[in-house]
């Protein structure tokens, strides 16, 4: 325990050193912390973020959320989330969860970006809000709502359960929410 | 003012002992209520003060909603038994004014537009009053922002200073308040130097407007320094505990 933890307006580096993440805002080229708790320097994406001691989500578990996913790994994909389902209009900025291979399919899952994959719109249910957010898709009516190829990022519709890609004459496979296609989210900004 | 009433003798010392300077004895607690998403109780001489904080959470009735940024709802209210004499419970003239400039106070500090629709709710009981109860108030909310972990510019300070039988004076006490020539709260943000609330009843010139007011923001650097304090205190174990989480994603 080297660093102590930071208070609100305690400097944190300067805009040229790194960016500004979650828990930390900008002010006249400097870093500042906006909350208490333990500072978290990245160097890989030169970000810098304060996690909170006392979490400020507006997210509870049971929450349906929709959300974009950011990077896939073959255990578990990021996703920031954009708003809640059951309160249309209600904007979250900066939210990101995780869901875990365990949780993607009902059934066993072999890797994670065969159901997920970067840029893809999601929904998906809150199992824990603190102190980190999980997601599980482990429902019908979870999954992915709208997808892109791979290749040509041209939107995949939906061929017999699986996703087609016209330009590639390509299949594609993701975890589907049952009723896609049916239903285009409405993503204020 | 009234001839018979001595509020400094001639050792330069007020009615309560302090010197011109000195501010009453302060006692700051973070994280007191457990219901509430944040919550500080401040002692500031005889003021009792309470400060429980909600939110963000979505502000209801929905016309009251901005689109770009939360709101921020001040209630401060005296408790019944909080005077030497019964306080008439409910909103007042004096309430409705105090909850207004603390809100508008606090709004320049909280990060708003990282929450829009959403609503900030802070609920400031005075227990016990004994002048000061704007500055304690304010001082207790902030606390109980970042005690709920609310994303701020800083936390904000405050402190009164005014004028008594002729002499600039921090912090005032009931009878000085009562007795005295002028009486200034300051609302300030030690981490950036803003001030965010500033009020004087009461008359001095120029000079002693500059005096006091100098004397007010080293008192909220003092009383920033407190606060600070208190959070450390309550948090040092769950800080603690963060680092031994090893592995975070």
């Amino acid at each position: 325990m080297s660093e102590e933890m930071t208070m609100p307006g305690d400097e944190l580096a300067t805009s040229e050193e790194y960016i500004s993440g979650q828990g930390t805002y900008e002010k006249d080229g400097i870093i500042y912390a906006a909350v208490m708790g333990k500072p978290e320097f990245n160097q890989d994406d030169k970000t810098v973020r304060v996690v909170g001691v006392k979490s400020n989500s507006v997210l509870k578990a049971g929450d349906t959320v929709l959300g974009e996913v950011m990077n896939v790994s073959n255990t578990m994909a990021n996703v920031v989330i954009s708003g809640v389902e059951e309160r249309p209009g209600y904007r979250i900025q900066g939210e990101t969860g995780v869901i875990h291979i365990s949780k993607v399919t009902e059934s066993y899952t072999d890797d994670v970006r065969n159901e997920y994959r970067t840029g893809d719109l999601v929904r998906l249910r809150v199992i824990q809000a603190s102190p980190s957010l999980q997601l599980s898709s482990r429902e019908p009516g979870l999954g992915v709502l709208k997808a892109r190829c791979s290749r040509c990022r041209i939107i995949l519709f939906n061929r017999s359960g699986q996703l087609y890609c016209a330009d590639c004459e390509k299949y594609e496979q993701r975890k589907l929410v049952d009723d896609f296609g049916m239903y285009s989210p409405e993503f204020r900004e | 003012m009234s001839e018979d009433i001595v509020l400094l003798n001639s050792d330069g010392l007020r009615v309560d002992g302090r010197a011109l300077d000195e501010l009453r004895p302060i006692k700051i607690e973070a994280g007191v209520l457990g219901n509430a998403d944040g919550s500080a109780y401040v002692e500031w001489g005889a003021n009792k003060v309470l400060a429980a904080v909600y939110g963000p959470k979505e502000a209801q009735p929905k016309y009251l909603q901005d689109t770009a940024k939360a709101i921020v709802q001040v209630n401060y209210n005296m408790a019944a038994f909080s005077g030497d004499e019964r306080v008439r419970p409910g909103p007042n003239r004096r309430a409705t004014e105090i909850s207004k400039i603390t809100a508008e106070a606090l709004e320049n500090v909280i990060l708003t537009n990282q929450f829009p629709r959403a609503s900030i709710d802070v609920y400031i009981e005075v227990l016990e009053a004994d002048a000061g109860t704007r500055c304690a108030g304010l001082t207790a909310a902030s606390v109980a922002i970042a005690d709920a972990g609310i994303p701020m510019i800083g936390m904000v300070a405050a402190c009164a200073a005014g004028k008594i039988d002729g002499h600039i004076a921090l912090d005032l006490g009931k009878k000085e308040d009562n007795f005295g020539q002028a009486d200034m709260p300051l609302g300030y943000v030690p981490g950036t130097g803003e001030i965010v609330l500033l009020q004087m009843d009461g008359h001095m010139t120029m000079v002693e407007f500059r005096k006091a007011m100098d004397m007010a923001i080293s008192a909220c650097e003092q009383i920033h320094e407190l606060q600070i304090g208190a959070l450390r205190r309550r948090y040092a174990v769950n800080y603690a505990d963060m680092d031994d989480g090893g592995t975070e994603q």
